[in-house]
């Protein structure tokens, strides 16, 4: 790989990492190693010590070998060695301070995601305890190991480490524990009984269960099978507001836009400045021509099956799916309290919502675009927020305006429960309850 | 214990008058503790107080302070340096040197913490210390030996708890580069302290002490230490960087940054593979025997290396570029003799490169012949004079003796000395000034000549600073970084601890080591202050010495040949990268245009 490549590679997810508040100033790390041609040992590519992950540029990333050390050790992270084992088992790996995750860590021994993506992806996350919890030699023999095991852990009140065969994939791991985090942390400051949820998913995952979620592939990024500048624009500006607005984790959810029999699909919907994912023509006519499996989509995804649904049953000419973890906290608790809607708080929200219809998890797809179509969008529990619109900027405003409703509920439960404020309830619009 | 109110202190200055035999020991003055703290400011300070700043530095009148830090000794780590205070002989300037090993260590226990010499003795002597008791002996029969000679012989005859510190033949004969080596292989290289030395016929010190240092609070200092030694074993580069491949692992990467002297500074253009030939890596995987550690470091930066089944220490950065890259030369069997070599004389590396650069351009330009060196092809590359002309160098023989007078005297006597790259007379170290404009500052402002490290070492900042990265070409704001970095360093040679802890930690940390230690509370502003007033100290012994702006500057080549660095032509621009600079510089030291101390500065510093 040519030295620009892998060093716009960190320099982009590097500043997408400082847009999730994964890190501080001066935080964090990546590293990746490459073979050489006629070099037996991988070169090791890593960010220097205290560099600017917001701000990378060539000269910060070093080079200090992997087994046999060399001189970029002197610019070299202070995590070089845990990365060295991490590498072992991987060809990427990141160390960064994804706050709510972090945050946990503090009274768990380990975080179990009740949302699928995360449930299924990243399953049971570890949070080891170390004496010295910053680039220690205990850190450097026991952190390799448990991600051998495992996709990500946690270093107990400082941060994470994640592994991934590229750097991208490392970043979407740890984008979605950040994610499944605050879902977590969210559904259980509005009373939704986790530990429920987390034995039914667990118990869900032991067998296959329909809308399992397609393993991370970077295979086809910026591969686009239309050359229309403009949508491609259209794309890339819903797809960045989709992340940095944080309405889906990185490289999550999904986009596409209906033209003629075909739709052109963007598998992630959730894509900053750099780093593109693709952008696939496939016919609307169900599975036809093996298109699906050709453009990397697990057979077992119903993300898919679920646009191709939604156009044939309605008038819409573009469809989002997002992962909001405020949405998903919020869908957690009205299915816990037997209701089917999440009613604005606020007014924005009130005025362009009534309410926003909430699906338990593995709905009938008939049920989900039924629900779409009707109200725009629609959550369901676990698995995200649905919405169809006449063009990508016109649906991008629902999933949009339901993050901030939820965002606006959840913080009003916070307050009520600190005394510092009425019940969220008593602030809802009478029309979300009888619409 | 010591009877002494300050933690980390033996509380007595030890004093030996060599043209009377007088020895005599007073108490430390407590002020002085406060002010100056130790190692290179309780220096600075009793040099100060006891010498007339216009003393000829090889005559009786010169004065050797060696001073220790409170914290040499004790647990903080690579804890085990100490300087020499002098007037060198090279510069003409106030003169320091810093060395570790274990020497310092061992005299501190001996119930001193400085050792101030005076005056010449008529015949070669040496001094004894064994705890208090002290000695002056004759030392005619070991006048002549190299430093490996000498240490075996006295170790033999005193015994193996004697620590040996002194000088070769280069320090004899008065080269004016001349270092003194203690341990055998440490240096107290710089600025010629070794000829200072020679000059009052002290050819050792050798210290044998088992007193223990007194610490004020050792649950604060024990706290102070762990979260040091965490974060030294976190940084890359004192946990692995250091230790793996020594300060010449520095090679590349510098090589890469297009400053790598080359032929006299001439440029910073190397092939590749001759630079490959001589990385801390090549020394890894061809002539180190085993890594070796100054007193409580874990760092391990010392090579144990051997060359053709004789063994030795080193090379380290400097010298394998100051003795290797520059001259052209990437034979590292070769350098690495030259460095057994020098070690065994007694002479700083960094001038001895420098110097015989300066030959080698004065001879390729035609301005010296072969009538002039005595048949050496003095030509750039050519490494087979390198051996022999250091050995002329030491014993002062045939075109040697010139050599021995340094670049800048060289290079003059022959007509050219625009061709001595120095900086008041002292040789500029391993990185090209002009690739690093913020280091280009702190050679020119270093109290005792063109000094990576006195300077700020800031050019690291450039590479390896971390959230305190420093562009190497920034100009806004590189005065205030420059001032920040030298008093920084500065804390390192009071303290008595290396300057490669800083990597790792930093003022913060210290504050904690030396509150823990002395028992009195100093903040990290505490430690910039006493770090300032040193500075500020040095300086104005400098100025009453003779010195001034005009001195704050570089050779000629800088400012009118360019070198490709940082992806394009480039030079130092006389009025943007020196005289602004330096404006600004001396304005936050307190100095006024002329690079004078003000009366106020003076007053705030209660000097």
């Amino acid at each position: 790989m040519p030295k620009e490549t892998y060093c716009d590679l960190f320099r982009y997810v590097g500043e997408a990492a400082l847009a999730l508040h994964m890190e501080n100033s001066h935080s964090g790390n990546i590293s990746m190693m490459e073979n050489l041609p006629g070099i037996s040992e991988p070169a090791l590519y890593i960010t220097k010590t205290g560099s600017k992950l917001g701000h990378l540029r060539p000269r910060d990333i070093c080079s200090p070998g992997l087994e046999k050390i060399t001189y970029g050790v002197f610019q070299a992270s202070s995590e070089t060695n845990i990365h060295r084992g991490i590498l072992k088992n991987a060809r990427s790996a990141m160390h960064a301070h994804p706050l709510t995750a972090t945050l946990l860590s503090f009274n768990n021994d380990s975080i179990k995601p009740i949302d699928k993506l995360g449930a299924y992806h990243l399953g049971e996350i570890p949070v080891a305890r170390f004496e010295y919890p910053v680039g220690s030699q205990e850190m450097v023999e026991k952190i390799p190991p448990l991600l051998k095991k495992h996709k990500a852990m946690i270093v107990k009140t400082h941060g994470a480490f994640a592994r991934g065969s590229s750097i991208k994939e490392v970043f979407y791991n740890l984008s979605l524990l950040e994610y499944s985090a605050r879902v977590l942390f969210f559904a259980e400051i509005l009373g939704v009984n986790a530990g429920k949820i987390q034995s039914r998913i667990s118990a869900q995952l032991k067998k296959s269960y329909p809308g399992i979620p397609p393993d991370y592939t970077d295979r086809l990024d910026g591969h686009y099978e239309t050359d229309d500048r403009e949508i491609l624009r259209q794309f890339e500006e819903t797809c960045q507001d989709i992340f940095y607005l944080e309405l889906s984790p990185f490289h999550t959810g999904s986009a596409s836009v209906r033209d003629g029999k075909t739709m052109l699909y963007a598998p992630k919907a959730s894509t900053p400045k750099g780093l593109p994912g693709p952008i696939f023509r496939i016919p609307l006519e169900q599975k036809a021509s093996g298109r699906d499996a050709a453009c990397g989509v697990s057979s077992t995804d119903k993300s898919l099956e679920i646009h191709r649904a939604i156009y044939a049953n309605s008038r819409v000419n573009a469809v989002i799916h997002t992962l909001s973890s405020h949405a998903m906290a919020q869908a957690f608790q009205a299915i816990a309290q037997g209701s089917d809607r999440i009613i604005p708080a606020d007014a924005e929200g009130g005025y362009l919502y009534p309410a926003i219809p909430v699906l338990d998890s593995n709905p009938r797809t008939d049920e989900l675009v039924r629900q779409v179509v009707k109200y725009k969008m629609a959550a369901v529990k676990g698995e995200g927020i649905w919405s169809g619109g006449n063009t990508l900027g016109h649906t991008l405003h629902h999933p949009s305006s339901a993050k901030n409703i939820c965002y606006f509920r959840n913080h009003l439960t916070m307050m009520h429960r600190m005394g510092m404020g009425p019940d969220v309830r008593a602030l809802e619009d009478e029309n979300g309850r009888s619409w | 214990m010591p009877d002494y109110p300050i933690g980390g202190y033996m509380g007595k200055i030890l004093e030996v008058d060599l043209s009377s035999g007088r020895i005599s020991s007073r108490r430390l003055d407590e002020k002085i503790v406060r002010d100056y703290v130790g190692g290179r400011g309780l220096g600075a300070k009793l040099f100060y107080d006891g010498l007339d700043p216009a003393v000829e530095p090889l005559s009786k009148d010169n004065v050797l302070v060696f001073a220790t830090g409170p914290l040499t000794g004790t647990k903080t780590p690579a804890s085990g340096r100490f300087t020499v205070s002098y007037k060198s002989p090279l510069s003409g300037t106030i003169g320091n040197s810093n060395s570790g090993g274990q020497w310092g260590v061992v005299f501190k226990k001996c119930g001193y913490d400085a050792l101030v010499v005076r005056g010449k003795s008529p015949k070669p002597v040496y001094i004894s210390i064994k705890d208090n008791e002290v000695a002056i002996h004759p030392a005619g029969v070991f006048w002549g030996m190299n430093m490996h000679v000498l240490t075996d012989k006295l170790i033999e005859k005193h015994g193996k708890g004697f620590k040996v510190l002194g000088i070769g033949q280069a320090g004899e004969n008065k080269v004016r580069f001349a270092a003194i080596i203690n341990d055998k292989h440490r240096a107290l290289g710089r600025g010629g302290p070794g000829a200072v030395m020679g000059s009052k016929n002290l050819k050792a010190i050798i210290v044998n002490g088992s007193q223990q240092i007194n610490i004020a609070r050792p649950d604060m200092l024990k706290q102070g230490i762990n979260q040091a030694e965490k974060m030294m074993k976190a940084m890359a580069v004192t946990s692995t960087g250091l230790g793996e491949l020594g300060t010449a692992g520095l090679v590349q990467l510098i090589y890469e940054h297009d400053m790598l002297p080359h032929n006299n500074f001439q440029d910073v253009k190397h092939a590749i593979s001759n630079v490959k030939a001589i990385t801390g890596e090549a020394i890894r995987d061809t002539i180190l025997k085993r890594k070796k550690a100054c007193f409580n470091c874990a760092i391990s930066c010392t090579r144990g290396t051997e060359v053709d089944g004789k063994p030795g220490e080193g090379p380290e950065y400097e010298t394998v570029v100051m003795m290797g890259a520059n001259l052209g030369i990437y034979d590292l069997k070769t350098i690495t003799r030259a460095n057994y070599l020098c070690n065994e004389y007694g002479i700083d590396t960094i001038s001895l490169g420098g110097t015989v650069a300066a030959a080698m351009e004065l001879y390729e330009n035609g301005f010296i012949t072969k009538k002039d060196t005595d048949g050496l092809e003095l030509k750039f590359g050519n490494g087979k004079i390198l051996l022999p002309l250091i050995e002329m160098i030491a014993l002062r023989k045939g075109i040697g003796d010139k050599l021995a007078e340094g670049s800048f005297r060289l290079a003059k006597a022959f007509g050219h000395p625009e061709l001595a790259m120095v900086v008041k007379g002292l040789e500029i170290p391993a990185y090209d000034p002009r690739a690093t404009i913020s280091q280009t500052l702190g050679y020119v402002t270093s109290n005792r000549g063109a000094c990576h490290l006195q300077g700020g070492y800031s050019v690291l900042l450039g590479f390896f600073g971390g959230a305190k990265e420093v562009d190497r070409f920034l100009l806004t704001t590189v005065p205030g970084h420059v001032a920040f970095q030298q008093d920084a360093g500065a804390i390192s040679d009071y303290a008595g601890t290396c300057r490669f802890t800083a990597f790792a930690f930093g003022g913060n940390e210290l504050s904690r080591i030396f509150s823990g230690v002395m028992g009195i509370e100093l903040t990290e502003h505490d430690l910039e202050t006493v770090s300032e007033r040193i500075h500020t100290l040095e300086r104005l012994f400098n100025v009453k010495a003779g010195f001034g702006r005009a001195d704050d500057s570089l050779p000629e080549r800088f400012f009118t040949e360019t070198i490709y660095t940082g992806g394009k032509d480039r030079l130092i621009d006389r009025e943007k990268h020196l005289k602004a600079l330096l404006d600004t510089y001396y304005e936050l030291r307190g100095w006024d245009e002329n690079g004078v101390p003000k009366k106020e500065t003076l007053k705030k510093f209660k000097i």
